[in-house]
């Protein structure tokens, strides 16, 4: 998707342990992963370290790629599992720092903190809006709509990565668009 | 028809729909408006810069660790590497309950045909059985030659135990006590032979004897090897005479070194020095 031309010889090169290879797939590659797990967590912080955990298990498994055309799709692969433990580790970390207070129910907490946009990074309202209303999507739409609409991806890489059908996809980003543009024109009415 | 991933025709039926339905073509207009929306106001983010030297400093850990517990395997192809046909045998078809991290491998890539990843699973297992074996029986057991003997049976002294005397010695001390058993028939009429010198040394030959053997295994004096076996039987008679009261057995003795000519092949082996000689 970003590296063409030479894009299997760098990541055979990666592979063997060239370390230029590696850097100028990391640098190619940080920015949509970036962006990518920072949309589907709403954290820069967790996003910084999702995605340094991403290049390192992509040091580690480079030699497992059977075919380099997919190494895209495979990276964000490891992404999407890297985004959902780190959503899980959080949203465990935040069951067990909840104090006696019973009464906030569970469930309010929890979408309450991870519907909180870092603001720092919000550069408009409507991107602050935009993420809270993403983070309060449905964990396969959020995603879905990520990959196809914000990151781009062509229908049938989206549905590699999150391992279902084409029309699963379809229908996921159909329904997100749905849900989003709903909500923000609440929002903006 | 968003994403442009529709191909001409099912944008066409799409179109001709939007014409006709006001429900979609609101929606539709929504979703314009989004995009449009999210194409001039979504920033993209960059990562900042901790991630790479994070990253970096990882990466160095890695191999730092990796260096100082390679295991030996690594020094293997692939295929004979235990980690790589554990994953192999563990992502067959049958143990393969769940595919959790199916993902993970794009679906469109080629795998391996069902049959070479048997096969491959089977030739590893086979070549990790029959290493195994042989290097077992390298260690267990030393190679040898000929056949084995018990373990519980002791091994000689393969070293051969060196002589203090000398094999012309041990051949002159025969011929003495020979040359005396030989000429005792002279006096055998008028006084009664005692023979304790030579029933003396005669014992201390056949004490000599077993290193005598064992030197003549030299290639040097391998042609000795007949006349020692042959004088071995006479000193033992000549140790365990006695003639004070078997006088029969003296003479005979006496005639068994005559007819054998022992004492002749003594002297002649003490006389010369040339190994051609065979008795």
């Amino acid at each position: 998707m970003i590296l063409t031309e030479n894009q299997e010889q760098l990541i055979a090169s990666a592979a063997g342990g060239d370390d230029e290879a590696f850097q100028k797939l990391f640098e190619a590659y940080q920015t949509p992963i970036y962006n990518f797990i920072f949309r589907m967590l709403g954290c820069v912080e967790d996003a910084a370290d999702a995605t340094q955990e991403v290049f390192v298990k992509m040091y580690r498994r480079l030699t497992s790629l059977r075919n380099p055309k997919f190494f895209s799709t495979w990276l964000f692969s490891i992404a999407k599992n890297e985004a959902i433990t780190m959503a899980r580790r959080k949203k465990r970390k935040n069951q067990s720092s909840l104090d006696d207070d019973q009464n906030g129910s569970l469930s309010e907490t929890l979408v309450t903190d991870e519907a909180a946009p870092d603001r720092q990074l919000m550069q408009n309202e409507f991107e602050t809006e935009f993420q809270r209303i993403l983070l309060e999507l449905p964990e396969i739409y959020r995603m879905a709509f990520v990959l196809g609409v914000i990151e781009g991806h062509c229908y049938e890489e989206v549905a590699q990565i999150m391992n279902c059908t084409v029309g699963n996809v379809k229908s996921r980003v159909f329904r997100a668009r749905q849900q989003i543009s709903a909500r923000l024109e609440k929002v903006y009415a | 028809m968003m994403d442009g991933q529709l191909s001409g025709r099912e944008r066409a039926v799409v179109e001709a729909h939007l014409e006709t339905c006001e429900r979609c073509r609101a929606l539709h207009a929504n979703f314009i408006r989004l995009q449009r929306r999210m194409e001039s106001d979504l920033a993209r983010l960059q990562p900042p810069d901790y991630v790479a030297a994070g990253l970096k400093a990882q990466i160095a850990r890695e191999r730092e660790r990796a260096t100082r517990t390679a295991p030996a395997s690594r020094h293997l192809p692939a295929v004979l590497r235990p980690s790589v046909a554990l994953r192999t045998l563990l992502s067959w078809r049958p143990f393969r309950a769940r595919r959790p991290f199916r993902a993970q491998r794009p679906v469109l890539a080629p795998r391996p045909a069902f049959f070479l990843r048997t096969a491959a699973v089977a030739a590893a297992f086979f070549i990790a059985m029959f290493s195994s074996i042989h290097l077992y029986r390298l260690v267990k057991t030393p190679p040898s030659h000929g056949p084995q003997i018990a373990e519980t049976v002791v091994p000689v002294e393969l070293e051969p135990i060196p002589f203090e005397g000398d094999i012309e010695g041990y051949l002159e001390q025969s011929a003495i006590v020979l040359t005396q058993i030989s000429n005792s028939g002279a006096l055998e009429s008028t006084e009664r032979p005692v023979f304790e010198e030579e029933k003396r040394l005669a014992r201390k030959l056949l004490v000599e004897s077993k290193l005598v053997s064992r030197q003549i295994e030299n290639k040097r004096y391998s042609h000795l090897r007949p006349l020692i076996d042959e004088l071995e039987p006479v000193l033992w008679d000549v140790a365990n005479l006695e003639p004070q009261r078997d006088r029969e057995s003296l003479s005979l003795l006496r005639e068994t070194i005559d007819r054998r000519d022992v004492l002749l092949k003594v002297n002649l082996a003490r006389s010369t020095s040339r190994p051609e000689i065979r008795f």
